[in-house]
């Protein structure tokens, strides 16, 4: 065998057989993976096809009849109706809102954790923040909206002691997506800034001796050699979470959702529920997921795109 | 004495019956065991064959094995959905949404309903006709003109829900009986709104939230949803105009009831955190607000869960407990009583109804197939209604097992062996009745409770039923959304009363009028 | 060590920005474990109250009479010690599967020399991206893998997600080249790279992903009720579902007496169902102490 790493260092024009001759057994390794997702994924992948048709249970997905319209009734249905483009609007607007202020908090909250020395602190912090993620969104639902209440929760107490008027946060189309913004940071940031804490935990500590010994105080070490050493995640991570965009969170929104904010808080998820899946309708539901999954697939694509001319990492 | 008497009229009821099951049970001795598998159950757990009395003796009866689905009720449609869309089938389902019978029908998951069938189950047929008064229960079983699933009879579904009021209030604030016409309800609604009738020093208190105000409409003639809370999944309730199937929520009548609502609103008479739920948290039917002497009357609830212990050693209802443990000292009839619904200047009142016949179950194609399946499924279901001993049996147990006590003439499941209804559906309690009974059993497994409804029934609006036509699936989600959303945003005061003709205009034009007509020509109205 | 020292020497030497720092940073903790801490007392207040105590408009943060009412009558449900059993066994099984595919995935696409490495990687985040829904999974698992009533229906469906994968394979790429490369020129096999070099140095990623595992096997159990039917067989989160979802139906059947289920049960439910998770964390978090990989390496 040759020596493998070499390769890496002289790139060598090569013919694609000559190199998978070459390294073979990196593709062996992989190959378990790809007859997994084939299975797996690509296999069951070609239900897609009902979203073009009248799924008849007895006929199965293939003898179906295909859809009115080309087979793009059900593309119709959703497009048309009478609440899609302010749902379409409100599931940007939520996401477009949650990257901007869900997406660092687990950040900070690992960076914060990160500048920690008392052992014993971080752990307990670390062990507080992770918790509610356990909490299933029926529940939390239920304690924000006791939180919130504007005659009996305790944010409101404090609002009036500063004298102005209680406001009914969950009842209010001006605060609802605050709401669904607040309170998915409250019960996912500690959860998610494990990934974050991972990254840091690779650093090599003498980086932050080679910074001392420069004279940078502490807040220096964060910006010149934490945030840049975790930066590859945290592209990694944005990549993704432009990619769900379109992925809104169906058990929080539906658990807090009401008549009064339907207008702002009515996501893709929720409106689809409501006229699909209660239908049994599984070739409306494929369409709807269909559509939404190009839609995040551009965006996905998009945003590595961009990455991947003004840095070095990239999702592919 | 009165024990005495009870059981004799039991066993006058019982003797006929007997006998006649076990002629019955012969023909099915002579053949192979069928297997059968079951969903006409509420899934509140998995029955389990393996241990279960109530199971074994049903299974050895009709010489069946029986399996059954665990379907979760709160997942009801996706997860029952893909079994069946990948083309499993039970024998017996229950329909959670009898409007998704013509799904089912569509689907070729149900088995049509012959007249042969229903003629195999006479006391059925001849329980579901005694309540059929408006000539209407089929309705929504039908599909093209026949029958696809089998209507469940409920007699206490039947009785109108109840308005509960707090007696102690109305008393502090100088009135002595529950009010009646809608001017007496809003002279009572703003004393307890603003004169303290908790005497607790604080304007903290309200005269109603979301569970009363379906009883407003229905002062003005008809009831157009059940709630005002949600994201808009509740049916839209129809009624009857000029021999015509309509939506109430686009009525004129609906429109005087805005405009009432919106005016109490505004005066403080209703919680404003309606929106957000007047129950958060716990059993469906309580509401946390009257507990918490927030509102003064709330509804939803059914008259049996306001009960006291009606013979000795029993429980009182389910929302009287929950309410005695916040308020140990009240009493029923005095610091808590049943009151009227509101009657309106025409002298229309009424609270939602559920109906007699709410739910439905259907026997599957594949079921149909097999007609010696077929048979003694139908059979199970005739000797439901037949056969006393069997009801009581699939019902309530074994009296030798413990699994239930006769106090007074009433059944009673023992609270020790079943504390919740996880532990009696595993044991094969109410499962194999598929949920319905025979109303003149149910009189006699507890009479004194059908007394008490009695007593404290009121008027009340019955859903119209009316059959599932294809420009439900189009238009009827969205419909219901905007329906909901506009009823709230006049309630509250966002959008003025007079929007409401807007509304009705935009909803016949989103689909609303073509429902309508298409539901008049399916019934032929 | 001699690393530890000098960083101890320099610590002391804090200036005082440094120290107002600290207690910023301190104080927000503090902060926010306190607003995060909120649900979790709510929780266990009513998991521990009775229902006098709980039906009272309000939070309760701190139990003011014990009442161990709602945990008797969740203990006593019996299938939840087996569902319990279960449930450790999908999990121990999924984390394993899960780890295995995770580093024979990411370690070649993690390598820039993979042939054909980007279509390999986009294959792979495809499946994020086009799914044909529950139906035609269904139908594989039960008609065409029959894996039916196996703990291999609720294990292998979701052995490897791309999200991960991708994850993964950045945390394999972030490992300087030099370490692999002495190897290398030791003769040493692709193989042998993964399993003594770079595994080793990823005991962080693979600490939060098994997490992640975890956290996804303890808490589904939607595809339990699809293709388990033996009762006997059911997950935890199954069976709590069957106790919670009691008092939530809507239904008129008044043959029966209705029990009221309450609060303070369904919040003893859920502790019982998320108190294991949430225990083991601590243990994993020495995962995530800064310098552990390098060190481990260069110690």
């Amino acid at each position: 065998m040759t020596i493998v790493g070499l390769q890496n260092v002289k790139p060598k024009r090569d013919t694609l057989l000559g190199q998978y001759k070459r390294h073979w057994a990196l593709f062996v390794m992989l190959l378990p993976v790809l007859v997994y997702y084939i299975i797996f994924h690509y296999f069951p992948m070609s239900g897609i096809i009902i979203a073009f048709k009248n799924f008849r249970f007895n006929d199965g997905m293939f003898a179906s009849p295909w859809a009115a319209d080309n087979g793009l009734a059900h593309f119709k249905k959703l497009f048309t109706g009478m609440y899609f483009a302010p749902v379409f609007r409100n599931t940007l607007i939520i996401s477009l809102y949650k990257i901007l202020f869900t997406f660092p908090a687990p950040i900070l909250l690992a960076l914060m954790l990160n500048e920690i020395r008392s052992q014993k602190f971080k752990r307990v912090a670390q062990t507080i923040t992770y918790m509610p993620y356990f909490i299933s969104w029926v529940v939390l639902a239920s304690i924000v909206i006791e939180v919130l209440s504007p005659s009996r929760g305790f944010v409101n107490y404090f609002i009036n002691q500063l004298g102005m008027d209680s406001v009914y946060f969950t009842g209010d189309p001006r605060t609802f997506r605050g709401v669904l913004v607040g309170s998915g940071m409250w019960r996912n940031t500690g959860y998610q800034a494990i990934v974050f804490l991972a990254a840091m935990s690779n650093i090599d500590p003498e980086m932050y001796d080679v910074a001392d010994l420069d004279g940078a105080g502490r807040m220096q070490k964060i910006v010149h050699v934490t945030v840049p050493s975790i930066m590859p995640t945290i592209i990694i991570m944005f990549i993704f979470a432009m990619g769900s965009i379109m992925n809104d969170d169906f058990d929080q929104v539906y658990n807090l959702l009401n008549a009064k904010t339907l207008s702002v808080g009515d996501v893709i998820s929720t409106y689809t529920y409501r006229v699909g899946l209660q239908q049994m309708d599984f070739s409306y539901a494929t369409a709807v997921g269909l559509f939404r999954n190009v839609v995040s697939l551009v965006l996905l694509t998009g945003s590595n795109f961009v990455f991947r001319r003004v840095s070095e990492t990239s999702l592919f | 004495m009165r024990k005495l008497l009870a059981v004799l009229l039991c066993l006058a009821m019982i003797l006929p019956c007997v006998t006649a099951g076990a002629e019955e049970a012969n023909r099915f001795q002579d053949r192979e065991p069928i297997s059968v598998e079951w969903l006409a159950y509420n899934t509140y757990g998995q029955p389990d064959p393996a241990s279960s009395k109530v199971i074994q003796a049903v299974q050895e009866k009709y010489n069946i094995d029986l399996s059954f689905w665990f379907v979760d009720d709160q997942q009801w449609d996706e997860v029952l959905g893909v079994r069946l869309a990948s083309g499993e089938m039970p024998d017996i389902m229950k329909i959670k949404n009898v409007q998704n019978t013509s799904k089912y029908q569509q689907q070729g998951i149900l088995a049509e309903i012959t007249p042969e069938m229903l003629a195999k189950m006479p006391s059925y047929t001849a329980a579901v006709d005694a309540y059929d008064a408006d000539d209407n229960i089929w309705v929504d079983a039908m599909v093209d003109g026949k029958i696809y699933a089998l209507k469940g009879i409920n007699l206490g579904s039947s009785y109108p829900t109840t308005l509960i009021w707090r007696l102690d209030w109305l008393k502090n604030v100088g009135i002595d009986a529950t009010p009646v016409t809608i001017e007496e309800w809003e002279t009572a609604l703003r004393k307890v709104t603003f004169e303290d009738p908790d005497q607790n020093g604080k304007n903290d208190t309200y005269g109603i939230s979301n569970t009363v105000i379906s009883a407003v409409f229905g002062a003005f003639g008809a009831i157009p949803l059940k709630e005002f809370r949600g994201s808009g999944t509740q049916n839209l309730f129809m009624t009857k105009k000029d021999g015509k199937m309509v939506f109430a929520a686009t009525q004129p009548e609906a429109k005087q009831a805005l405009e009432l609502l919106a005016r109490w609103y505004a005066e403080g008479l209703i919680d404003p955190e309606f929106i957000t739920g007047e129950n958060t948290g716990g059993y469906w039917a309580v509401s946390q607000a009257f507990e918490n002497n927030k509102v003064a009357v709330m509804g939803m609830s059914m008259a049996n869960h306001w009960n006291p212990p009606l013979v000795e050693g029993a429980a009182p209802g389910a929302c009287l407990k929950s309410f005695l443990e916040l308020h140990p000292d009240a009493v029923f009839g005095e610091t808590i009583i049943p009151g009227l619904p509101p009657v309106g200047p025409e002298g229309k009142s009424g609270t939602h109804t559920w109906g007699v016949a709410g739910g439905s179950f259907g026997i599957t194609a594949k079921a149909a197939e097999d007609p010696e399946k077929l048979d003694v499924l139908l059979q199970m279901i005739e000797d439901v209604f037949a056969d006393f001993d069997y009801a009581a049996m699939t019902s309530y147990g074994f009296l030798e097992d413990n699994d239930y006590s006769i106090i007074e003439g009433v059944y009673a499941t023992n609270p020790e062996k079943y504390p919740d209804t996880a532990a009696s559906t595993k044991a094969g309690l109410n499962v194999l009745n598929a949920t319905v009974s025979n109303p003149e059993f149910a009189k006699l497994f507890n009479k004194p409770q059908y007394d008490f409804f009695d007593q404290w029934k009121t008027t009340g609006y019955m859903d119209e039923k009316y059959p599932a036509v294809p420009a439900q699936d189009q238009y009827l989600a969205d419909l219901k959304t905007f329906t909901l959303q506009t009823y709230v945003d006049i309630i509250t005061g966002t959008q003025s009363v007079d929007s409401f003709d807007g509304f009705v205009a935009k909803f016949n034009e989103q689909g609303g009028k073509q429902i309508e007509d298409e539901i008049n020509a399916a019934m032929g109205l | 060590m001699a690393f530890n020292q000098r960083s101890d020497f320099l610590w002391k030497r804090q200036t005082a920005g440094d120290k107002l720092f600290t207690g910023i940073i301190y104080a927000a903790l503090v902060l926010v474990c306190m607003i995060t801490l909120l649900p979790i007392l709510q929780v266990v207040t009513v998991s521990l109250s009775p229902n006098d105590v709980v039906g009272q408009y309000g939070l309760h943060l701190f139990p003011t009479r014990i009442s161990l009412s709602g945990y008797e009558k969740v203990l006593q449900f019996k299938p939840i010690w087996t569902a319990y059993l279960n449930t450790i066994i999908r999990s121990a099984l999924g984390i394993v599967i899960t780890q295995v595919l995770l580093a024979l995935g990411a370690y070649p696409l993690s390598k820039k020399y993979l042939p054909n490495r980007g279509f390999w990687t986009f294959l792979v985040l495809l499946t994020m991206y086009f799914s044909g829904g529950i139906v035609p999974n269904y139908i594989l698992i039960t008609k065409y893998l029959k894996l039916r009533n196996t703990v291999w229906a609720l294990v292998l469906p979701a052995a490897v997600n791309a999200y991960t994968l991708v994850i993964v394979r950045n945390f394999f790429e972030a490992i300087p080249d030099s370490l692999e490369e002495s190897a290398r020129i030791d003769g040493a096999s692709e193989w042998r790279v993964l399993t003594s070099i770079v595994i080793p140095l990823s005991k962080p990623v693979i600490a939060t992903t098994a997490l992640w595992s975890l956290v996804y096997h303890w808490n589904t159990w939607l595809d339990c009720m699809l293709y388990i039917s033996d009762a006997s067989r059911y997950v935890l989160q199954l069976v709590l579902r069957q106790i919670l979802l009691q008092g939530q139906l809507q239904d008129m059947n008044i043959m029966t007496q209705v029990s009221v289920n309450n609060d303070t049960m369904k919040m003893a439910t859920l502790v019982v169902s998320i108190l294991p998770v949430i225990v083991i964390y601590p243990f994993l978090q020495k995962y995530f102490v800064k310098g552990v990989m390098i060190g481990a390496v260069k110690g």
